[in-house]
């Protein structure tokens, strides 16, 4: 059953009589246990998007249903079914870790006698039980994430709506942040994560989506994308002495394009000639075969897996951080 | 429902435990005793220092009176300007401190936040008023001072510490930041006390009083209202129930806009379609008050009720308005992507989600208590007491021919139950214009249609002013009809009798039938198309 369905979403923001669109068209569809990498660069739209799912921005138009409610319709039914970790929060002055879980514990309606119990397992899982007694605006940055994630496990949501979740942490708190998502994944929760940065994503999101501009480029699953957008290929090739035969022979092949600087001089010593080979993918073993013909002593032909990060560059044609 | 508003409330809740927490409550809590103390001293001493200046012997027992009352002056002032500054940061103070956004999608309601809000701050107030009960009590040693008549204060001050704290929690959900919802409540403080001011030297009955007072309607939107700014009535149980209406009204605008999120547009169509409701409730019950004391004692009528004659118009006025601001604004919000030609459908979509609403059951069962009401008290008039065989027979009555039910008193003051079926005019006539859109798809060929048939309807025996043949039928034929030609005799002050078979009572429940009926039909239409409208989700 499909948790998430997003349909033609739009947003447009109107200040002072100028119209930004900062959503167009987004389409997305996510099942029970997803857990969805919501990756692109500042101002992309994916704090809108995820808003619009928390039923805290009205869309434009389109419609986004979340646990079988729609958003603009029902939004008490999806508020009682996510819950939604801002990019930017406050916490509330003079008010202690359990008071402040005791706050939202009564806001999402729990029973009075198990309020405590509830607290305490979200307490565990966040690993903050030493802080119980503490007060909330003493905690490091790292804690005060993890208590807002604590508060938005409360009520047992099937999704989660994080935004940027370890934004402005340190390398540690972040790692903690992505075992304690990685849990979350275990317990069959559906995850929407959003990030600029991208290799937090890559070892717990079965699924991706690029968004620029408002623009949602690619979305699927992870495997998927890797493959679809292999289409282009880079290769690495390791030759004995003779380049200059070697790029002589690249150029002449169809489908084969060579980075500027090797097609110009000749590449010095052991560093590989890089070519881009763009032509039926699983045929790149006919380049090999022409270049071994032609007399190349080649040592090496490689093609690097294309990770999250090369996706993200390709796609977004280098507008990241 | 009330225990999660009140008991169970979590805002409540943190805001009593965070309250008195830090130093600030001491503090502020410090520095209002002091002065409440210095004011209490200076008015001592200087009630010493004329009674030395006179060097009469006046007895010695009125200071505890003038004490009391130059208290009670400063503590008004204090509290009246304490409060608002608590709750105009209620809302604006979340929203600086990014909290608002995780409080509101952990599905606390609106409303509990906004009682939550202004019942802490009101608390608070009430804090500071006992914990200046030492001095107060000094004041009754002083003599004179009855301890009914401190309890009495003690109540006026909270219903004014509720009043201003409302007017701040509104200003904090709509301003931008707390800085400017400050500047808000206290201007509205101020204009506040410049308006009693002002309202305690107009005299009511001149021309000039008459103008101020339906303009205090219109501002006010409600002779409730008005009334507030008749200091005769401070302290009486009418004071008390208008100050609930006001506070009501006040938190209710808050709940909305923080309901309404970033659509000011929903927003504004929401304010406007309650306040529209209120009006119109109140008015309806100020009317029966009106007319329960004008029969006993003609002199007790209320100041507000002054600008009753202009009622119809500013209904009409007002209606037209909250119509306008309902359908006539497009909300980007609700619009579905569609062609030029889907254009009449997705209106009727926009209506037909009105109909769903519940500012429309809501206006409908004030609508329906309404047409009881008149019918009780209509029979008041006549020789017919109010019974439900009674009820059922204006029902049956109504239907054309039928038998005539004739008042008593040709003198019956009709205008406030015409405004009522003027305002069921207006929803019958969006139901009809729904209607006909459904059958013929064609929204403006419905709205001409319904418009066509209003005309012939209403303007040709409006234009006659024939009562007789065929004009009669049309009459008899449409309550709507009936409605136009009975506001008409309102607004022109037409005496005499009602043509035979005319019968304000009837009209009235004749128009309600019929708003009914199409309200029944509209929501049928709704499920319809909202099932078709799924069926073809799942085709494609
Ligand atoms: N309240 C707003 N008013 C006007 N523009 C806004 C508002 N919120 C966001 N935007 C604009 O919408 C675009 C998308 O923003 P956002 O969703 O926050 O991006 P992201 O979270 O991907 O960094 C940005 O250009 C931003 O300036
Ligand atoms: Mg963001």
């Amino acid at each position: 059953m499909a948790t998430i369905v997003v349909e033609n979403l739009s947003r447009v923001f109107v200040s002072g009589g100028a119209k930004l669109t900062a959503l167009e068209n987004l389409n997305l569809t996510l099942e029970a246990g997803d857990v969805f990498g919501f990756i692109g660069p500042n101002g992309a739209g994916k704090t809108t998007t995820i808003k619009i799912l928390a039923t805290l921005l009205r869309p434009t138009s389109g419609t986004a249903v979340v646990c079988g409610h729609d958003v603009v319709q029902d939004p008490f039914a999806v508020r009682r079914s996510i819950g939604y970790m801002p990019d930017f929060f406050g916490v509330y002055d003079d008010i202690k870790v359990w008071e402040y879980l005791d706050f939202f514990a009564a806001a999402y309606k729990l029973p009075r006698n198990s309020r405590s119990s509830v607290i305490a397992g979200v307490l565990d899982l966040t690993d903050l039980k030493t802080k119980k007694e503490a007060y909330v605006e003493t905690l490091s940055r790292g804690m005060k994430q993890r208590l807002c994630l604590a508060k938005t496990l409360l009520h047992d949501p099937p999704v989660l709506l994080l935004d940027e979740p370890a934004s402005g942490l340190d390398p540690r708190a972040r790692i903690e942040i992505r075992e304690l998502l990685k849990e979350l994944q275990t317990m069959g929760k559906t995850i929407i994560v959003s990030s600029h940065i991208l290799p937090e994503m890559e070892e717990f999101c079965n699924k991706v989506g690029i968004i620029e501009k408002g623009h949602l480029i690619v979305s699927g699953e992870v495997k998927e994308i890797r493959q679809s957008v292999r289409g282009s290929m880079n290769v690495e090739l390791r030759v004995a002495g003779d380049e200059e035969l070697a790029t002589a022979v690249l150029k002449r092949l169809s489908g084969v394009s060579l980075n500027p600087a090797e097609s110009s001089a000749v590449t010095a010593g052991l560093e590989p000639i890089r070519f881009v080979y763009s032509g039926t993918p699983g045929s790149e073993h006919q380049v090999l075969t022409s270049l071994v013909t032609a007399g190349v002593k080649v040592l090496s032909f490689y093609s690097p897996a294309t990770d999250l990060e090369e996706i993200f560059m390709k796609v977004t044609k280098g507008a990241v951080n | 429902m009330l225990r999660s508003l009140f008991w169970d409330n979590p805002v409540i809740v943190r805001e009593f435990r965070v309250r008195m927490r830090g130093a600030r409550a001491m503090w502020l809590l410090f520095w209002y005793l002091a002065v409440l103390s210095i004011a209490l001293v200076t008015l001592i001493a200087g009630w010493n220092a004329m009674r030395h200046a006179a060097s009469s012997s006046s007895d010695t027992s009125t200071i505890g009176i003038v004490a009391f009352e130059g208290l009670l002056i400063v503590q008004a002032f204090l509290v009246v300007f304490i409060t608002p500054a608590i709750t105009s940061g209620a809302i604006t103070i979340e929203k600086e401190q990014r909290t608002l956004d995780i409080l509101q999608v952990s599905g606390i309601s609106p409303s509990s936040i906004i009682i939550g809000k202004l019942l802490s701050g009101v608390c608070f107030a009430v804090l500071l008023t006992f914990s200046s009960v030492p001095l107060f009590a000094l004041c009754a040693i002083l003599g004179s001072v009855d301890i009914g008549l401190v309890l009495n204060y003690f109540l006026l001050l909270c219903a004014w510490a509720s009043i201003a704290g409302a007017s701040g929690l509104l200003w904090s959900a709509v301003a931008r930041n707390t800085m400017l919802a400050v500047l808000g409540s206290y201007t509205t403080v101020l204009l506040t006390a410049v308006f009693v001011l002002l309202a305690l030297n107009i005299q009511p009955a001149t021309p000039f009083g008459i103008a101020w007072y339906t303009l205090l309607t219109a501002v006010g939107l409600h002779p409730v209202i008005t009334s507030m700014f008749s200091l005769s009535l401070v302290g009486t149980s009418t004071f008390y129930f208008n100050t609930l209406v006001v506070v009501l009204l006040l938190s209710n605008a808050a709940v909305i806009r923080l309901d309404a999120g970033d659509g000011k547009r929903v927003f504004v169509q929401r304010l406007g379609c309650s306040l529209f409701m209120v009006w119109i409730t109140t008015s309806v019950m100020m009317t029966w008050h009106r007319f329960s004391s004008a029969t006993q004692n003609s002199t007790s009528v209320h100041i507000g009720a002054i600008a009753q004659p202009q009622a119809p118009l500013l209904v009409i006025i007002l209606g037209i308005v909250v119509f306008a601001i309902a359908f006539g604004t497009s909300d980007g919000t609700f619009d579905y992507e569609v062609d030029k030609e889907q254009r009449c459908d997705r209106t009727f979509k926009r209506l037909l989600r009105w109909i769903n609403s519940d500012q429309l059951r809501f206006l409908h069962v004030v609508l329906t208590a309404a047409t009881v009401l008149t019918v009780y008290k209509l029979g008041h008039y006549s020789s017919a007491r109010f019974s439900l065989p009674n009820f059922l027979r204006y029902l049956v009555w109504s239907s054309p021919g039928g038998a005539v039910m004739q008042h008593g008193t040709g003198a019956t003051p009709y205008t406030p139950f015409v405004l009522m079926a003027i305002m069921m005019f207006v929803v019958g006539f969006t139901l009809f214009c729904i209607l006909l859109s459904q059958i013929t798809r064609m929204r403006w060929i419905a709205v001409v249609l319904t418009v066509l048939w209003l005309l012939t309807d209403t303007i040709v025996p409006l234009n006659s002013y024939a009562t007789t043949g065929p004009s009669k039928v049309l009459l008899y034929l449409n309550p709507f009809a009936m409605t136009f030609y009975l506001f008409q005799r309102s607004i022109y002050g037409v005496a005499g009798m009602l043509p035979s078979g005319i019968n304000v009572a009837s009209t009235i429940c004749k128009t309600w039938l019929v708003v009914t009926v199409l309200e029944i039909a509209a929501i049928i239409a709704l499920r319809k198309v909202s099932t078709r409208s799924n069926n073809h989700g799942n085709e494609e």
